[in-house]
């Protein structure tokens, strides 16, 4: 933890390649979220993630490190400009059809399988609440653990424990109201 | 949390485990029913995959970020306090010291060999030049909105332009440079000494004429240094009390201080920009100010271009370089715009230097350790190694004798036997054998010395093997399985990982290693260099990029806007005459004798090759040239040839055209005439020639109407000449080794050439330490230092071959992005002439396009000048 405090140090005096750095750190998870929070809209996923970087420099200066993780504060960003991005545009983002991502080992009739799938698992994903999907999107997506889960969140573990339960059952719910794709 | 929370966080450990989910359900058979669906949307859920953006999105950001990095590091921010008083090192001069070393070493060994080395690649870890991009102005430049990126690919490297080319050509001012004289007595000293706040300050001057310099020491151990020979004429500043240790502080924080100090000193430029050090690593930050000039930037390698100063990790300033330069106008030069020299990097044309930078310690790069600091007590026995720095003071020319290294550390020797190590020559290593009587600061300590002796130096003697770990001990293991102690053994350094470690004396097995340097893995492995790589290519065979001015004004008075100058272009004298052209043409049968030189090239897939370069001993019209060839033969054939390494062989075959390998180009002559041999066989004209060694020493003749050097052997009273003989007079006139009472010289007598009745002796190595002035005879030396002076065959690893030809000489990544493109005027420090009495010379700085980029993955960062004014 020490060493990201020195990089947030570093960023926030400027130093580009710490604030370049901090961006690999967490570019990935930032835009994940931010992707299965919007249902699955890659375009607008990597447009939200910039707006998070750019306030990420600029509130860098005024950041205080209380030993939480620094993706911690960059959830918050990315729920923030997720948050004016449903104010300014109105509407909830598209859910075509991703892009890329999909399992080249498949053969065309399972990869369209598949890709339905997600489609309807992104869907059932925007369903639920806020705090079930970000417990969703930490530990089953990106594959975090208990313990990580309840640093980003500012959770107790057992109070993550609870929260993962309640929102696989949500989320089994809505998968079972969402029609299932026929396969071909 | 309750029973069946407790019973999906068991199966979900037990399915990242890599369990099936079946597994899971069987195991808890009376929940497998409400646990199914929870499990099957786990697997659903982990199909999905994470989403990093993509690679237009990532490049996109990371400008964005760039940009906004540049804004918060210039943005304003509360004062610094004045830094508190700090002092030094001096490895700047201490590196330059050691480069003339290698150059003295080496300079006429490459006069000799005459081998067309198109590339000069030189390696200035420490001699950092600027970079990408932290700046820090006192006045704002232009930030311009990064422009569309445009990727091209060019001789297989992606080059993705960010920067903005706008500016058109247009005309600047050049500018005739000239270095400000530094101290030359002690009053001046001391009235910097004054200004600097040193207490009880004493000056000193140095024992060796051919690096005259003052030092300026204070009582609190800071010190000024004032170099003045051989056109330096430089100013450092040093604090060795500060810490050499812990986390570097940030840069803008250093630069803050940096500035403050500069500023206090009467030392910042009216406009400057900061930036941080190329390689700038360890607990010292080193800030880069760039004095910004009307229409672009002063930069340089290091000294007076560019002011250079250290920080520590405590705030204080450890090291600065404060040398000036003098500017005056030089008249108005047209410069080729931005775009036009995208044009020509793009097209290889007009590309006079490249400097890139490896970062150091990145997941897969090469890793430097040095010995740790001693942590001596006082009044305890110490054993040390190093090479002497003699002073005399200036007042009273009592001495001060200064042992170095073999790591950070100097110590100030004491004792009856002062006098004595004063009287020693500085070139050669000794063994000091005393108690530690004092700590003067972290690295400088004390010692009394009470027995010491001169040794061999070592520091070719390099070892490669394997860090063993038992507990708290470490030794090392050779690849030949030898096991030494290693003290100081880096933690890093994993079991059985591969290192090269250099020592500072030679050790048996059983020893603690005396070591100075480690490298992990070691050279030749494959992995490219870290550190900085300078590659100046000669554009045009007709004119002197490297050093010379490619422009001169007619008219130096620009007051007003009158009487501008118009620059005309004007070559470079060389002082050598033209290098002959092959007389050969393909498919030439030939025999010809030369000397054959081997080289062992290690390849990409680890497998170990011989090459062979020819010197052709040519017509006496070709010299001091001698042309070069690749010999290509079967291996076999090589091999036969090793026996005779640096020796003449008579090759017969024919001419064919050079192949394209990194080694070829290294070695081949320049373009356009790129030959080898492709031998058929070869034998010995001169059976019984034979590298030897000679005790003597050397003088400047006047033979046949020629300036000639001359060895005499001590032994014998045989006098040769050294081959070349014809070179150009200032060639050998400054070579300090003129100096030297007696040398051990090891060379090769020509078989049948003389000059002047003489015959004609070629150097191969030299040896000058105190145990070489001392003997009488070779017999006494040649034990010890037969292997040391006769060239074995070198091994290169391929991949770190010199790269020719090409984008930028192919010292660029595959996947470069240029980032900043701006005018910059290079101030290039004239190379060492071992003429003490040189002055500094006056330099027309030339405007050029610098483009300023990283690797794709961030690893390598470069720069790339172009020539801005075409002639």
């Amino acid at each position: 933890m020490s060493c990201e405090r020195e990089l947030v140090l570093q960023a926030a005096q400027g130093d580009e390649t710490a604030i370049l750095t901090l961006y690999e750190q967490h570019k990935t998870a930032v835009t994940t979220y931010i992707y299965y929070r919007l249902g699955g809209d890659q375009a607008l996923a990597e447009e939200i993630a910039a707006e998070v970087f750019a306030r990420m420099v600029a509130g860098l200066p005024r950041f205080v490190y209380r030993e939480r993780p620094f993706l911690a504060w960059l959830y918050t960003i990315a729920r923030n400009c997720i948050k004016d991005h449903y104010r300014r545009d109105g509407r909830y983002p598209n859910q075509s059809l991703p892009e890329q991502h999909e399992d080249e080992t498949a053969g065309p009739e399972q990869q369209a399988h598949l890709t339905l799938e997600s489609v309807r698992l992104r869907q059932a994903l925007a369903q639920i609440t806020e705090a079930q999907r970000d417990v969703i999107i930490l530990r089953f997506i990106e594959g975090r653990s208990v313990a990580e889960t309840a640093a980003l969140l500012d959770k107790k573990e057992g109070a993550v424990k609870t929260l993962t339960r309640r929102a696989l059952a949500a989320l089994r719910r809505q998968l079972e109201q969402t029609p299932e794709y026929e396969q071909t | 949390m309750n029973k069946r929370e407790q019973l999906l966080e068991n199966c979900l450990a037990r399915l990242a485990a890599g369990e099936r989910v079946e597994t899971c359900l069987a195991a808890y058979p009376e929940d497998a029913e409400w646990l199914r669906p929870y499990l099957t949307t786990i697997r659903q859920l982990n199909a999905l995959s994470p989403q990093p953006p993509r690679s237009p999105a990532d490049q996109a950001i990371r400008r964005q970020l760039r940009q906004a990095a540049r804004h918060l590091a210039t943005a304003d921010r509360p004062n610094i306090s004045r830094p508190r008083p700090a002092r030094i090192w001096f490895f700047m001069e201490v590196m330059m010291k050691n480069i003339s070393l290698f150059l003295l070493k080496w300079l006429p060994r490459i006069a000799v060999s005459g081998a067309a080395i198109a590339l000069l690649i030189i390696f200035v870890s420490q001699f950092a030049t600027s970079l990408p991009f932290v700046s820090r102005p006192a006045i704002e430049p232009a930030l311009t909105p990064p422009a569309e990126s445009v990727t091209t690919t060019v001789d297989g490297i992606t080059i993705t332009l960010e920067a903005d080319l706008g500016a058109a050509p247009g005309e600047v001012p050049l500018y005739q440079a000239q270095l400000e004289p530094s101290p030359a007595t002690p009053e001046e000293a001391l009235a910097w000494a004054r200004e600097f706040g040193l207490p009880d300050p004493e000056v000193y001057q140095t024992k060796d004429e051919r690096f005259a310099s003052l030092h300026v020491l204070g009582s609190d151990g800071r010190q000024l240094r004032f170099p003045n020979y051989d056109g330096f004429a430089e100013i450092y500043y040093a604090d060795p009390t500060a810490p050499t240790t812990g986390d570097p502080l940030p840069f803008a924080e250093a630069a803050d201080i940096a500035i403050a100090f500069l500023h206090d000193h009467q030392a910042l430029p009216d406009a400057y920009r900061a930036e941080p050090a190329l390689g700038g690593n360890g607990s010292i930050q080193p800030v880069l100010i760039h004095r910004q000039l009307e229409a672009g930037t002063l930069v340089s390698n290091d000294g007076p271009g560019t002011l250079r100063v250290g920080v520590a990790p405590d705030g204080r300033v450890a090291f600065a370089n404060l040398s000036r330069l003098k500017l005056e106008p030089a008249g108005i030069v047209t410069v080729t715009s931005a775009q036009a020299a995208w044009d020509d990097l793009l097209d290889n044309r007009n590309i006079m230097e490249t400097t890139t930078y490896n970062q150091a310690g990145a997941e897969g790069s090469v890793r430097y350790y040095q010995p740790p600091p001693a942590a001596w007590k006082v009044g305890e026995a110490v054993d040390l190694v190093g090479y002497l720095n003699v002073l005399v003071n200036a007042m009273t020319g009592a001495p001060r004798v200064e042992l170095h290294g073999p790591g950070q550390e100097t110590y100030l020797l004491t004792g009856d036997a002062l006098d004595e190590l004063a009287a020693q020559d500085e070139w050669g290593s000794v063994r000091i054998q005393g108690t530690i009587t004092a700590q003067e600061s972290p690295v400088i300590w004390t010692v009394a010395v009470e027995n010491w002796e001169t040794i061999l130096p070592s520091t070719n003697s390099c070892l490669t093997g394997t860090v063993i770990r038992d507990g708290e001990t470490a030794q090392f293991r050779s690849e030949e399985g030898a096991v030494y102690g290693l003290p100081g053994a880096p933690e890093e350094i994993a079991p059985d990982e591969a290192v090269e470690i250099c020592l500072a004396i030679p050790a048996e097995p059983g020893d603690d290693l005396v070591w100075q340097s480690l490298v992990t893995p070691p050279p030749g492995s494959g992995l490219p260099p870290d550190g900085i790589v300078t590659e100046q290519v000669v554009v045009e065979k007709s004119v002197e990029v490297a050093s010379a001015p490619l422009v001169t004004a007619k008219d130096t008075s620009v007051e007003s806007g009158a009487g501008v100058a118009e620059a005309v272009p004007q070559p470079a004298p060389t002082g050598l005459p033209a290098k002959p052209i092959t007389p050969y043409q393909i498919g030439d049968e030939v025999t010809l004798t030369g000397i054959v030189q081997l080289y062992r090239v290690v390849n990409d897939a680890g497998e170990e090759q011989l090459q062979a370069v020819f010197v052709h001993d040519g017509e006496e019209a070709d010299r001091p040239y001698s042309l070069t060839y690749l010999l290509l033969t079967a291996p076999e054939l090589l091999e036969e040839m090793t026996p005779y390494n640096e020796l003449h062989i008579r090759v017969y075959g024919r001419i064919i055209a050079a192949p394209e390998t990194p080694f070829g180009q290294m070695f081949a002559p320049p373009v356009g005439e790129q030959q080898a041999i492709a031998v058929d066989r070869f034998d010995r004209p001169w059976p019984d020639e034979k590298m030897a060694l000679f005790l003597g020493h050397f003088s400047l003749e006047e033979i046949e109407g020629r300036q000639v050097m001359v060895f005499t052997d001590h032994e014998d009273g045989q006098q040769y000449v050294i081959n070349p003989p014809d070179l150009p007079p200032e060639a050998y006139a400054n070579d300090p080794i003129l100096e030297e009472e007696q040398v051990l010289l090891a060379g090769i007598v020509h078989p049948t050439d003389r000059f002047g009745g003489l015959p004609l002796l070629s150097r191969r190595g030299t040896a000058l330490d105190n145990r070489v002035k001392e003997a009488t005879a070779v017999s006494e030396l040649a034990e010890d230092y037969t292997d040391r002076l006769f060239p074995t065959i070198p091994r290169f690893n391929a991949a770190q071959m010199p790269p020719s030809g090409g984008l930028a000489g192919g010292l660029l990544p595959d996947d470069a992005v240029i980032e900043r493109v701006e005018l910059v005027y290079p101030y290039r420090p004239q190379p060492p002439t071992f003429n003490a009495a040189n002055e500094p010379e006056a330099q027309l700085l030339e405007p050029v396009w610098a483009f300023y980029g990283r690797s794709a993955d961030g690893r390598t960062q470069f720069i790339i000048h172009v020539r801005a004014v075409t002639p």
